[in-house]
């Protein structure tokens, strides 16, 4: 089991993605999901300007004497990127052996040519002493007919690697009663996907990282 | 049945909240009446939360036409013994600094607090001035909180020291405390205090020279006072031991813990959470037995250089660092702060190197969103100086249409400040010779800072076209109503002050307004605003559309469009001269357009010269 790993007293989760993917409301259904633990936690977002399609990050710290709001380059042990392209900005934010939390959902640049396509951007990730898990979020999303709970499925992708600190159904009551149905659908599905990939190590596990 | 408010939740609970919103829930505690901003990030969400409760405490909120007007309302609460905050961006306070200046000269009678949310690394503004200058230069002292707790312990004890010294207060807060998330736990709400009376006595509240000549002899001796009460205020304080000092102030005071940790070094750790005025009381005593100092603080050395002088005067010879090792841009990190430290204390410390990815990534900069409005004005616009062969020189103004910066657009050539955009097109207009000057300007920033350059260049005979995005709400930082909408804070009508009426009213040459989503004819009202301008005219134009989030949230906006394919001539004409986000390439060079992105707009449907963009119903 990859989250055995995380047992530690502090975690540090970078959540990358492209404005408008809905990034501060699965930094702050989280958040909640914590307060309701008694778990310390800090969530960094930006809002304003940034927002309007740019490249988004969201810096999350949970633990116990956990104080400054960013995570510096080379600290987080996992990343999840809700878009491809992101996730390659994303990665520096990770630790040696740390996990990628990957979507499936693509967005070049609107004025981009040529831009990398998302086979080439797993093989680029592939080669980094990483771990990767890929949460098919955007297929989640279009069997439940609505895009919008890309953010949520990816939640759900995370909760299946930290559900020792915060259990799928504390989340799932925080996500229904601020969110609705659907995305609690969505959040339950990425998690189950996630959870199955995991025992069947369908993920891509860096030889350079054996201990875990 | 009355909603349940998590920011009125009962004392001793905890909950998850923003920096803000802690603020908010502060102000709430102690019981304020009056709360009042103009919206700018990172500040907007305190009187954001503030109007949503409003109706419930019974206290008075407001979106202000400008930080000015703010600032004066909550004020004047504070004279006539109402508490109150008033709340804004760090370039707020520069428009507010007019009677911001003087507030100390007459003081208050109930609490008043000043909060100024500043913006390091400029994640959505256009400088970075560190805001705690203005309170050594205002004789207004400054809080200085490090999170979400903090944020709203300090708010309620600066209105209480406010009201204590009879003496405005400003609250520092920074991006990364203002949008940041943390556990709270609540204080006792105090009955809100909204009714005031004022007594005649110009003697305290004029400042003709007679008056504040005497006020400034007394605002020189409240702020030894001040200075004297902050060496022994709780949220000061000495944590450790050692030979080394690190003095960190708000924020600094976050990185420092994690910092000192991540080193694992033993050092003596001053807390500050008043940098302005640093207390030397409180200084002298952190001094015992050090011989190093460094000082972290997030932008410009407020506390460092205040440190140095007390220094000096009380004998000490120590090096402090601090600017020289942390530098005065951008934001503060753990790595940062522990590098700073390492080298103080004598450690080769380094950072983690991260992974670097073998390829260039392409930039991914803020963009107009689909549907946007201002893309069809900036479009049409486009055209219509194309037609007339003229190269106008762009004013541009704060605000999302600021992105209009960007190609393909191209179509903000100067942007400086709030209401910049006229006011620098009078000076263009009289300077540059053959081009005309086109002012672009949003609504709630004409309200904020427009109408006065407005009068300026009708008085004046100064031509130029004034273009006002009218998206009706102020977009950029949260969809806050303003006079144009006709919508108070609290939700409850209020009065619609139209924009083609003020400038009809002062006599502006020409006044048109469209709709942006009609291409052809906003081009031909945008070509004769022009030329009336090439002949020496002010026009003011309004382009006017509902934000097209707004209208997809209200379902104005429905449907998404598709491309036909039989009727695509591949032009890239909707790609490379309109640029929306939904309108993407195949593999087979066929434009698309992305469902999920696509907000119905419609206008990519009336520029395709083929007429290949079909409603999908």
């Amino acid at each position: 089991m990859p989250s055995k790993s995380f047992y530690k007293k502090r975690l540090d989760i970078v959540i990358v993605g492209v404005g408008g993917q809905g990034l501060i409301t699965f930094g702050e259904v989280l958040g909640r999901a914590c307060v309701k633990r008694g778990i310390n936690i800090r969530i960094a977002e930006t809002h304003g300007m940034s927002q309007r399609g740019g490249s988004v990050e969201v810096f999350v710290k949970l633990g116990e004497g956990v104080a400054a709001p960013l995570i510096p380059p080379g600290y987080a042990d996992i990343v999840v990127a809700t878009e491809l392209i992101e996730a390659l900005r994303g990665v520096k934010y990770l630790r040696k052996c740390g996990w990628l939390i990957l979507s499936d959902v693509y967005i070049p640049p609107p004025t981009m040519k040529n831009a990398l396509k998302p086979g080439e951007i797993i093989e680029v990730l592939n080669k980094l002493p990483i771990n990767i898990i890929q949460v098919n979020a955007e297929e989640i999303a279009r069997e439940l007919k609505d895009f919008r709970v890309v953010n949520i499925a990816m939640l759900g992708g995370l909760i299946a690697f930290i559900e020792h600190i915060i259990p799928l159904d504390i989340i799932e009551e925080v996500v229904e009663y601020r969110l609705g149905e659907v995305n609690k659908k969505a959040l339950r599905i990425g998690y189950e996907r996630t959870k199955e990939k995991i025992m069947l190590t369908k993920f891509t596990k860096s030889d350079n990282c054996s201990e875990s | 049945m009355t909603k349940r408010y998590e920011i009125l939740r009962e004392a001793g609970s905890t909950v998850l909240l923003l920096g803000n919103e802690a603020i908010a829930r502060g102000a709430i505690e102690y019981g304020i009446g009056v709360a009042t901003a103009y919206p700018g990030t990172p500040s907007s969400e305190i009187v954001g939360t503030l109007s949503k409760v409003a109706k419930n405490l019974g206290i008075y909120v407001e979106w202000s036409i400008n930080e000015k007007t703010a600032f004066e309302i909550a004020y004047a609460a504070a004279m006539s013994g109402v508490p109150s905050l008033t709340a804004m961006k760090h370039v707020g306070l520069n428009v507010a600094s007019d009677p911001f200046m003087s507030s100390a000269y007459t003081g208050v009678r109930a609490g008043f607090i000043i909060v100024s949310a500043d913006d390091p690394y400029m994640h959505s503004s256009q400088n970075e001035q560190d805001n705690r200058w203005y309170g050594l230069h205002g004789y207004i002292p400054v809080l200085e909180p490090c999170d979400p707790q903090e944020a709203k312990d300090l708010t309620v004890r600066g209105l209480e020291i406010s009201e204590f010294f009879q003496h405005p207060v400003i609250l520092r807060s920074v991006t990364r405390l203002s949008h940041v998330r943390g556990p709270v736990k609540l204080g006792e709400i105090r009955k809100p205090r909204i009714e005031g009376f004022f007594p005649r006595e110009p003697s305290r509240w004029a400042v003709v020279p007679e008056n504040a000549r005497r006020m400034k002899q007394l605002i020189l001796d409240k702020w030894r006072k001040i200075e004297d009460f902050f060496a022994d205020f709780p949220h000061n304080r000495v944590e450790g031991d050692g030979s080394i000092l690190v003095v960190a102030s708000g924020v600094g005071y976050c990185y420092t813990l994690e910092a000192i940790e991540l080193l694992n070094v033993k050092v003596k750790l001053l807390k500050i959470s008043t940098p302005v005025p640093l207390p030397r009381k409180l200084i002298l005593k952190a001094m015992d037995g050090v011989d190093k100092v460094i000082v972290v603080e997030e932008c410009d050395p407020v506390v460092e250089l205040q440190l140095k002088s007390i220094l000096l005067d009380l004998g000490f010879n120590i090096k402090v660092y601090g600017e020289n090792l942390l530098g005065r841009a951008g934001e503060l990190t753990v790595d940062k702060v522990a590098k700073a430290i390492s080298k103080v204390v004598g450690l080769n410390w380094l950072p983690p190197t991260p992974y670097k990815i073998p390829i260039e990534l392409p930039p991914r900069p803020p963009v107009l969103c689909p549907g946007c409005p201002h893309r069809a004005t900036f479009y049409a616009l486009k055209i219509a100086v194309k037609k007339l062969k003229i190269d106008p020189i762009y004013s541009g103004d704060i605000g999302c249409y600021s992105l209009g910066i960007q190609s393909p657009f191209n179509m903000q050539d100067v942007i400086i400040e709030m209401g910049g955009s006229i006011g620098l097109a009078n000076g263009f207009s009289h300077t540059v010779r053959g081009r005309p000057v086109v002012a672009i300007i949003g609504d709630s920033t004409f309200f904020h800072a427009g109408i006065p350059p407005l009068v300026n260049a009708v008085y004046n005979k100064t031509p130029m076209l004034v273009l006002v995005l009218d998206n009706e709400t102020t977009a950029m930082t949260g969809f806050q109503p303003h006079p144009g909408t006709g919508v108070k804070a609290d939700g409850s009508p209020g009065n619609k002050v139209y924009i083609e009426n003020i400038a009809k009213a002062i006599g502006v040459d020409l006044v048109e307004i469209f709709d942006p989503y009609d291409v052809k004819r906003a081009v031909e009202i945008l070509e004769k605003g022009l030329k009336k301008v090439v002949e020496g005219g002010i026009v003011l134009l309004v382009a006017r559309r509902e934000c097209s989030l707004n209208a997809r949230r209200r379902d104005v906006l429905k449907s998404v469009y598709e491309v036909d394919r039989s009727k695509c001539l591949k032009c890239m004409l909707c790609v490379n001269e309109f640029a929306c986000p939904a309108i993407r390439i195949r593999d087979d060079g066929y434009p698309y357009v992305v469902d999920s992105l696509c907000n119905g707009c419609g206008v990519c449907s009336k520029i395709c010269p083929v007429k290949a963009f079909t409603r999908k119903d």
